[in-house]
């Protein structure tokens, strides 16, 4: 069947009702979920093919309160609907998804979305929550009274979206009947619950005991500071055994190819490029899993928008708002997906600051960076009686990028004009058992995302990077290493000076260049640069007893000060064009992070070389 | 050049020219599809904006959207007296 002919399907609803699971449960994709609103920001398309042979274009669309949209991404939603967004042809039908513990809420919209005068079908998600907490919905009557076919679905179940493809493999259903423009849509809604929901008081009670530890002013946070610190500190203590594993396995092949092959380039090119280089940055996958892991249970928990609502007071005097909190949350993954998210954001001042500052979360690929410093000069050492010194440094490190966030904020809402504040207003989901099957899944997704960048752009910038230091090849009779004659060599003694006071050796200097398209690569660069420096037998050992050995502290400290600032990578530089229309944002958001990072290198350097 | 030699010529050639391409596909697309359209003499073919879902950082879920990514870009908006 032609796409032509297939059936347009819209999947519609307030945030955080399941769309997007139900959309990867139809389609087979797998676009994030979590347990929060604003996940989703674009919208995401996909296709299905229904028992009887028939095409469906399924269009998943960002979630949102109301056709009046008051963000970028509620209003892909409404024009979509509208048959206004350009390119896209009006859907043929609406699927309003609607979360079945909280049909108070989600009901409004659906009355809404009837006035488009679209068929409609209502598929009631999450109908095995409602059923545990004793939520009795009866279907035929909510769909005699709403007019429109009424299915249930359980998106995160195997079968759970069965009955809605029956559905979508039939006739289009008639015309809801809409509502008069001026009707009262909470009365409306009252009304429905009233005839075709019945709820138990008991419901909430279980939320609500837990909100009052965890939205707590004091405890609350008091809560939120010691999962951090946990987390930090697991990603020493926990990753260790598996890190020396990996790095066993890197080791002995190494050494497997340095003794096969002759001496030679393609030796050199195996050895010093590809396994001290992208094998120096695989080592670090436990430590990125472990990150992960926390993180997935704290979305899937519904945790996370509750330390939205406990940040909002600090937030909004650092000049934010407490939707920012989720942006930057993702930050810590990539700046990339956060400044994207920050489309949830309605008011344009507060959504150019998150932007702005997104960068200076600790993304994941900082991660390599930090674990190789801090395993390379930090003792691994116990203080007071209980917490691993090196995870305490890795926590101060992702602190001082939270803290320069909330500064550099504070900076420019000092400089602008405006100084309105928004109010915070935000669903805060049902808490859920994280479901093991699902955190077990998003771990395999990041270790191959993680693997897969690892193979392909960092092993490719890593073999660049080899020729680059091995040609021009030094002439017969040279004494020194061949990267002091290559061009690599030549361009990292040439921007060494600029350097020199923050205490960047040439070698450093190098790595920095290759950072600027993916962190991580700053690693490689320095595994296959010290490998190639080497005039000695030794030059496959791992990077970390060099680096150890040759670096003082005080440039230790110094590289890790840069990379709390370091200017961004050039996606993410790109991305800050495209949400902000224009090069002038990059340009400062560019030009910002290169002082700041230079600033702090230069005190750390100058400061710890003093002291030491 | 021996066996050996040659052996090792062609593997760092190919995997020093596959590298710059995949560098290119990542970082600059449009000018790795012009390049592209260079040497096979064709017309380039609509690719994808360089970073953002399905393009520059591969970090996020791998996102699989058909069409490029919608620009929503910041505007803002003087107050109405």
């Amino acid at each position: 069947m032609s796409e032509a002919a297939a059936l347009r399907v819209a999947l519609v609803g307030n945030p955080n009702c399941g769309k997007t699971a139900l959309f990867n449960r139809l389609t087979g994709s797998r676009q994030k979920v979590a347990n929060y609103a604003g996940v989703t920001v674009e919208r995401k398309e996909g296709r299905l093919v229904a028992p009887s042979g028939r095409l469906v274009q399924v269009l998943d669309l960002p979630g949102a309160y109301s056709l009046h949209a008051t963000s970028p991404d509620e209003a892909v939603t409404r024009d979509v609907c509208l048959g206004h967004f350009e390119g896209e042809a009006r859907p043929d039908l609406l699927v309003c998804v609607v979360d079945a513990t909280n049909l108070r809420l989600h009901l409004r919209f659906v009355l809404e979305l009837q006035q488009l005068g679209l068929p409609m079908v209502l598929a009631l998600n999450l109908c095995d929550a409602a059923a545990k907490r004793g939520i009795r919905i009866d279907v035929a009557a909510l769909q005699r009274e709403l007019g429109m076919p009424v299915v249930e679905t359980v998106a995160i179940r195997r079968h759970g979206a069965q009955s809605l493809v029956q559905q979508l493999d039939t006739r289009l259903p008639p015309l809801p009947a809409a509502l008069p423009a001026d009707a009262d849509l909470h009365a409306e809604v009252s009304r429905l619950l009233g005839v075709a929901v019945s709820v138990p008081r008991r419901t909430a009670q279980i939320d609500d005991s837990i909100d009052r530890v965890v939205l707590h002013p004091v405890a609350g946070l008091a809560l939120l500071a010691t999962l951090l610190f946990f987390m930090f500190q697991a990603v020493f203590s926990w990753a260790e055994p598996l890190m020396g594993g990996i790095e066993g396995l890197f080791n002995w092949l190494g050494i497997a190819i340095g003794t096969t092959l002759p001496d030679g380039m393609l030796k050199s090119l195996l050895v010093d490029g590809v396994i001290a280089g992208a094998g120096g940055v695989l080592v670090f996958l436990p430590q990125i899993l472990i990150l992960f892991l926390f993180i997935l249970l704290l979305e899937e928990s519904g945790y996370l928008p509750r330390a939205a609502f406990l940040l909002d007071r600090l937030m909004v005097g650092a000049g934010l708002t407490g939707r920012s909190f989720i942006p930057l949350l993702s930050s810590f993954a990539c700046a990339i997906p956060g400044i994207m998210a920050a489309r949830t954001i309605q008011d344009p001042r507060d959504r150019l600051a998150t932007i702005l500052v997104a960068p200076l979360m600790t993304c994941s690929a900082r991660l390599p960076i930090y674990a190789l410093l801090i395993a390379a000069f930090i003792p691994q050492q116990t203080v007071w009686g209980w917490f691993n010194l090196q995870g305490l440094v890795l926590f101060a490190l992702y602190a001082a990028g939270i803290v320069s966030a909330l500064a550099v904020a504070y900076a420019m809402k000092w400089m602008r004009r405006d100084q309105t504040e928004h109010a915070l207003l935000l669903e805060l989901p049902s808490y859920r058992l994280p479901n093991p099957l699902d955190v077990a899944i998003g771990l395999w997704e990041r270790a191959m995302i993680f693997i897969k960048r690892v193979g392909g752009v960092l092993l490719a910038l890593t073999i660049l990077l080899w020729f680059l230091s091995s040609f021009p090849a030094p002439p017969a009779g040279y004494s020194g290493a061949a990267i002091d004659y290559s061009l690599a060599g030549r361009i990292g003694h040439w921007i060494q000076p600029l350097f020199a006071p923050i205490g960047f050796n040439w070698q450093i200097c190098i790595a920095l260049i290759p950072g600027l398209a993916a962190r991580e690569v700053a690693v490689s660069a320095l595994a296959t640069v010290y490998a190639l420096s080497s005039t000695g037998d030794d030059a496959a050992g791992a990077l970390m007893p060099i680096i150890a050995d040759q670096w003082s502290l005080a440039t230790a400290l110094s590289l890790l000060a840069w990379y709390v600032y370091a200017p961004q990578c050039l996606s993410t530089l790109a991305v800050i064009r495209r949400e902000a229309n224009g090069w002038s944002t990059v340009a400062i958001a560019a030009g910002y992070l290169f002082g700041l990072a230079y600033l702090a290198s230069l005190l750390t350097y100058q400061i710890a070389s003093a002291l030491t | 050049m021996s066996a050996y030699g040659l052996v090792e010529f062609l593997v760092i050639g190919g995997a020093l020219l596959l590298s710059a391409w995949s560098v290119l596909g990542q970082f600059a697309p449009r000018l790795r599809a012009r390049l592209l359209s260079a040497l096979t003499g064709q017309r380039p073919a609509a690719t994808a904006k360089a970073a953002g879902c399905d393009t520059g950082c591969s970090s996020c879920n791998g996102c699989a959207t058909t069409k490029p990514a919608t620009e929503q870009p910041i505007r803002f908006v003087g107050r109405q007296s």
